[in-house]
């Protein structure tokens, strides 16, 4: 049978995905030569939807290995899903996702991964999403 | 060291994988796939997609990496009532998407309820995340309640006991309601709420009447004034549920009670549970409470029933919920996740996919919305509106909802209920949501479409317009959709000469100007030649017949061929031997011409009267300027039975008539009988083209359907002056003489004249004929009408004529003649074409095209060409541009090719226009040229630059967009504003996609296309099971990557909707809903149909 042909077009609406990759430069808080111990990363954004999204959030201190933030416990939009930090639905409201890191982290420089993932049967729902700032929370050690 | 704070609000730097991490600058990113920056302060997911025609069409792209998709608008009356047929412009409807439902949460208690265990107080808050604010706070301190009903426990001594219950716990839930009612804690945007009061028909926990006793009384509290008498007023909000099914197989021992907090408001609600009071979860998920376990990890599953709810598997008597010791549970409608909502927002869909491209309707759209919470009262909003010709669905849209931020505005309804709307692909949502401050549901809604207009018969010129998308099929066909009314054409372009070839081709190259749209066989095959797709008016002013349809698409060849029709029967003067015998004439012949012997013998020839008078006068009647009428020896031969006819008349005889009339008088002139005069005519088809001139012919070949003998003409003496009559007939447009049109497109006829001894390589006009406007010469240039046609007889002849030859008269003035008293050299065939009138003109046999074009200076451009050449034989020129005639978009011929750069081992693969720059794209490198003005006033193509490395493999590699002409190149991205080259992909810094990575990504199947909606190009690494696309945005001037964009089947190149989005042609598998051209032929298409089948099969 002959396939159809069919017109399409972007839409005005943000696209619902199921990959999504979004790493950050490393971040030297404006000195590169200083060591900063990383205390807190805010997150404002807001996205489609309640409920845990599978939008995941990692950080690297100076370029070595990912590892996973820790939700704020009394945030409300950073949660723990599955063993892994993630971003609550916000209703499209604007919101500040707050993360902790899960030891004492001390570096030159930060960078952040936001991935989609989703295990089992979590919601892969991602829609309308809009990123506004990333805030690092830090305090300078000393310079080397 | 003080703490300190690092914020990043800009992402606009996008991707810069040439770039060391190290070195990206503070807005630049190492990876950002899916996610696009297209301002600061702003990322986000990419674009969505969406399907943009109702319905497909049964066909496949061809293969290869052409472009293959093409739009344009086109002026056209048009009355397309097949639009109808696709369904999808039928009455709009209303569908209840969803009901509106109260946010409420229940709290579901067991029998053996305990709360106050260690810790000894215990808190349970209930957050409004919306809103930001708690919804409720609960205290429970154990110390405080010891005795009877103190503690909340339920758990009866033995079986169950309801005055026990009543006492015992009924009464300590109400208390426990109480801590919200009598000491509630809202800010002043809090939503409110209240218990849900149970009924006596719902079994009334403990109503006062079902107080039997002072103990029971006692026992509820009722009158206990340490806690209140009257609690919430004697209405009472816990109830006893004994349900079986749900709950428990003993539930009439161990009942389960029920608690409903309920909010004023219709809508969704996202909650958080927090405090002590339960088991946190993660991140505070809170499902249930049992206390006095050592392990408090078992929540509720979603989808799970509630019966199962494993709150406290150390329970002695049953694993049910309803005998668990201590279990709360607190749900919304059975979702067990606590940011699900109970609560539903009103929710409708008014459907209307598209409207009538030639019809108005007054639509009318009422909403009642609910003013009150309990839903008794509502509001009514009555929104009308008319829509205009030429408008689109969504002006319909805006015009009934209106509104900023798609907030219906109306004095009819308090904007506390404010209701919003979305659009959709079938419609708009019409809804209430979290930014409505008191949604209380919306009741109804109604649409209703009358008062409609047919204006298909009073289009307006500024409403004849469409914008149309021809998408190349495989086998050589096209398909050709319109946007307005979002159904795809029942008339196709097929460039086959013979239809059973099938194999497939490489791609169409299409063109449009001034509406019509051409196509051409990028790979030449000589099966295939270019076509012509037009919207038409084919009723002329000097047409005999009546066109069925007189307006329509027609698809034509691009350069036609006039139509010839040899005349067969009859002998010619040279023929016959009395050469001045009327026998000598031809039956049905085309031209008539004046040979130097000729004596007025009329007698015989159709149209004439015998006996009258065969001379010639003027108006004035003055005898002295009669001339004879010469005799038309050799006479009405022509290429087309009743079409053409051209009579020359050299007033050189001064003989009197044979009827005993006066001798004429010679008209003096500069014409010679040593210096005859040849005549050609070519034909003038809308759209630009002229057809090669074709000497006009005498008498008929020796065996039918051969060409006659080629004319000449001369006088009998020198010095006097020529005339020439042309009439047109029948034949010319009206074939047989029914509707059968021989070529649609043609639009009038030019005649030429040769001056064999004077200037034998040129033809200079004498004159042209319009069928719209009539006849005009270089003799003053103005247009004149075309008169009746009688020649000499007393009914109109089949024909018009430059010259009326009245009925009126018998005489013949020559005021009816067009006089030269000098050959006319004013204007040249080569002056005005720019072509040499032997050259073939135009794209006019199989395997000839070209494989890019464009506009530019009002004169065609065609790249890559395939022509038939001075020898006749078809040459395929690679490098070669051939440019057409100003406004004569399809006249062109060998003799106006350039080749800017050749024999450079490279093709041309597109031109461009940028400005009042010609761009030429080829492979490797790229051309640009400019316009040089001449001394004569024509322009001229100079080479500016060249640049090589630059070039694109194939024109979906290029896209027009407001910040100048953009294309993907095997060495990177470029964008040229007609002054300057800018490489998008390069910056100071480095690259901002690695050279190895777009190595691997650019290909012969890469393509861009720019989005005016979006404001950003994306480009896709190829048009087949597409993986990866690059996005560079306009806002920020930074790149970013998708997987989300062109993934399947096989695409097309990229164009864009009437509203800037970036618009493509794709496969889909399945067959689903589509339409065939043969299904559109049918049904409400039967006139195009019919002209369809013509159109396919008159190709000249």
């Amino acid at each position: 049978m002959p396939n159809n042909i069919i017109l399409k077009a972007s839409s005005p609406s943000l696209s619902s995905l199921t990959e999504a990759v979004f790493i950050t430069k490393e971040y030297d808080g404006g000195d590169a030569s200083l060591k900063k111990s990383y205390s807190r990363v805010n997150v404002t954004y807001s996205m489609e939807g309640s409920g845990v999204s599978p939008l995941q959030i990692k950080y690297r201190i100076e370029g070595s290995s990912w590892k996973y933030l820790v939700p704020d416990p009394v945030n409300r939009y950073s949660v723990l899903k599955s063993s892994r930090p993630k971003f609550l639905r916000t209703h499209n409201h604007l919101k500040t996702a707050v993360f902790k890191f899960p030891e004492k982290e001390v570096g030159r420089s930060i960078s952040l991964k936001l991935e989609l993932s989703t295990i089992g049967q979590e919601s892969a729902d991602f829609e309308k999403f809009i990123l506004s700032d990333i805030t690092f929370t830090f305090r300078i050690i000393n310079r080397k | 060291m003080p703490k300190q704070q690092q914020s990043i609000r800009d992402f606009s730097g996008g991707i810069a994988d040439g770039v060391n991490t190290k070195d990206l600058k503070e807005n630049q990113l190492v990876e950002c796939k899916n996610f696009i920056a297209d301002g600061i302060g702003r990322l986000s997911t990419v674009p969505g997609t969406r399907e943009a025609s109702a319905v497909g069409v049964v066909s496949e792209l061809p293969e290869g990496n052409a472009k293959n998709i093409h739009g344009w608008t086109a002026d056209l009356a048009f009355e397309y009532t097949g639009q109808e047929s696709g369904n999808n412009i039928e009455a709009p409807t209303i569908t209840e998407v969803q009901v509106a439902k109260r946010a409420s949460i229940d709290f579901w208690h067991s029998t053996s309820y305990l709360m106050a265990l260690n810790p000894f107080v215990k808190s349970l808050v209930i957050h409004n995340i919306d809103r930001d604010h708690p919804v409720l706070t609960w205290l429970v301190e154990a110390n405080s309640y010891k005795n009877t009903y103190d503690n909340l426990d339920l758990n009866p001594p033995s079986a169950y006991d309801q005055s026990w219950a009543k006492g015992r716990s009924v009464k300590a839930l109400e208390v426990l309601a109480n801590q919200h009612t009598i000491n509630p804690v809202y800010p002043e945007n809090a939503i409110p709420w209240k218990w849900k009061t149970v009924s006596s028909s719902n079994k009334v926990s403990h109503a006062p009447s079902e107080m039997t006793n002072a103990t029971q009384e006692n026992n509820d509290g009722l009158t206990d004034s340490a806690v209140g008498a009257n609690l919430n007023g004697n209405r009472f909000v816990v109830e006893k549920v004994s349900d079986n099914a749900t709950w428990g197989s003993n539930s009439t021992t161990h009942p389960v009670w029920k608690m409903t907090l309920e909010f004023d408001y219709w809508g969704k609600i996202n909650y958080s549970i927090e405090g002590t009071w339960g088991i946190p979860r993660e991140n505070g998920i809170y499902y249930g409470y049992r206390p006095n376990t050592s392990n408090p990890s078992i929540v509720a599953t979603h989808g799970v029933s509630h019966r199962s709810i494993d709150l406290n598997s150390s329970n002695p008597t049953t694993s049910n919920f309803n005998s668990r010791n201590g279990a709360t549970f607190i749900v919304n409608n059975g979702i067990h996740e606590h940011t699900d909502v109970y609560g539903a927002y009103s929710k409708f869909s008014l459907n209307m996919v598209n409207i009538s491209y030639y019809k108005t309707h007054k639509y009318t759209l009422n909403i009642q919305v609910y003013k009150d919470v309990e839903q008794t009262t509502f509001d009514t909003i009555n929104l009308e509106y008319r829509n205009d010709l030429g408008e689109q669905v969504d002006d319909v849209f805006q015009g009934l909802l209106g509104g900023g931020e798609n907030r219906i505005i109306h004095s009819g309804y308090s904007q506390d209920q404010a209701i919003y709307w979305e659009r959709h692909d079938g419609g708009v949502y019409l809804f209430q949501n979290s930014d409505t401050e008191k949604p209380y549901g919306i009741k109804q809604v109604t649409i209703a479409r009358t008062q409609e207009v047919n204006a298909s018969s009073s289009l307006s010129d500024g409403e004849r317009y469409q914008h149309l998308v021809a998408i190349a099929n495989k086998s050589a066909q096209a398909s050709v959709y319109s946007m307005e009314t979002d159904n795809w054409l029942p008339w196709s372009i097929d460039l086959r000469e013979d239809t059973s070839v099938t194999t497939d081709n490489k791609g169409i190259s299409f063109f449009d100007v001034e509406g019509y749209l051409t196509a051409s066989c990028m790979a030449f095959k000589t099966n295939n030649i270019p076509q012509w797709f037009g919207y038409l008016d084919i009723n002329k002013t000097y047409c005999l017949a009546t066109m069925t349809p007189s307006t329509d698409f027609f698809s034509t060849k691009f350069s036609p061929t006039p139509y010839k029709q040899i005349v067969t029967t009859g002998l010619t003067a040279n023929q016959n031997s009395t050469n001045d015998s009327a026998s000598a004439v031809i039956t049905n012949s085309h031209q008539a011409v004046d040979w130097f012997s000729a004596e007025a013998v009329w007698s015989g020839v159709t149209g004439w009267i015998s006996g009258a008078a065969n001379s010639f006068k003027n108006l004035d009647d003055d005898d002295n300027n009669k001339i004879r009428v010469l005799r038309h020896s050799k006479s009405y031969i022509g290429s087309e039975s009743f079409g053409l006819r051209v009579f020359c008349q050299f007033f050189d005889d001064q003989n009197a008539g044979t009827n005993g009339t006066v001798a004429g008088v010679p008209m003096i002139g500069t014409f010679k009988k040593d210096n005859p005069v040849h005549f050609y005519y070519s034909y003038i088809y809308e759209g630009g083209y002229v057809s090669q001139p074709i000497r006009i012919s005498c008498g008929v070949g020796a065996t039918a359907n051969q060409e006659g003998f080629p004319s000449s003409f001369a006088p009998k003496s020198d010095s006097v002056s020529m005339g020439i009559n042309v009439v047109i007939g029948k034949q010319l447009i009206g074939g047989d003489g029914n509707n059968n049109i021989l070529n649609l497109r043609l639009k009038g006829v030019e005649i030429w004249a040769k001056y064999t001894k004077s200037d034998p390589s040129n033809l200079y006009l004498i004159t042209e004929i319009d069928l719209n406007k009539g006849y005009r010469s270089n003799l003053d240039r103005n247009w004149k009408s075309l008169s009746n046609y009688y020649f000499g007889s007393s009914s109109v002849q089949s024909g018009y004529s430059t010259g009326d030859f009245t009925a009126s008269s018998s005489d013949k003035y020559k005021t009816d003649y067009l006089i030269f008293s000098e050959p006319n050299l004013i204007e040249s065939f080569r002056n005005r074409y720019g072509l040499d009138y032997q050259d073939n003109i135009g794209f006019d046999q199989g395997g000839t095209g070209w494989k890019t074009a464009c506009v530019f200076n009002r004169k065609a451009f065609y790249g890559n060409i395939r022509i038939v050449g001075k020898d006749g034989k078809i040459e395929y020129k690679p490098d070669a541009i051939l440019k057409s005639a100003p406004s004569m978009y399809g006249t062109v011929g060998i003799s106006t090719m350039i080749e800017a750069t050749i024999n450079d081992g490279d093709e041309i693969v597109s031109l461009q226009v940028v400005g009042n720059k010609l761009m030429q794209f080829k492979k490797y490198s790229l051309t640009i040229m400019g316009i040089k003005q001449l001394e004569n006033g024509e322009t001229s193509e100079i080479i500016e630059q060249v640049i090589h490395h630059s070039g694109v493999l194939s024109e979906s590699q290029i896209c027009k967009t407001p910040y100048g002409l953009f294309w993907v190149s095997r060495s990177g991205i470029y964008i040229y504003n007609g002054q300057s080259i800018t490489k998008l992909s390069e910056t100071k810094n480095g690259n901002l996609m690695s050279k190895k990575d777009w190595e691997t990504f650019y290909g012969e199947r890469t393509m861009c296309g720019y989005d005016a909606y979006w404001n950003h190009v994306i480009i896709p690494r190829t048009n087949l099971n597409n993986n990866k696309t690059f996005i560079y945005s306009f806002n920020t001037g930074a790149f970013t990557t998708t997987t989300e964009q062109i993934n399947g089947l096989k695409t097309s190149g990229f164009i864009q909707t009437r509203t800037g989005h970036v618009m493509y042609a794709q496969e889909i598998a399945e067959a689903g809903s589509s339409i065939t051209k043969s299904q559109s032929n049918t049904s409400d298409h039967s006139a195009g149909a019919t002209n369809s089948t013509i159109n396919q099969n008159n190709t000249q």
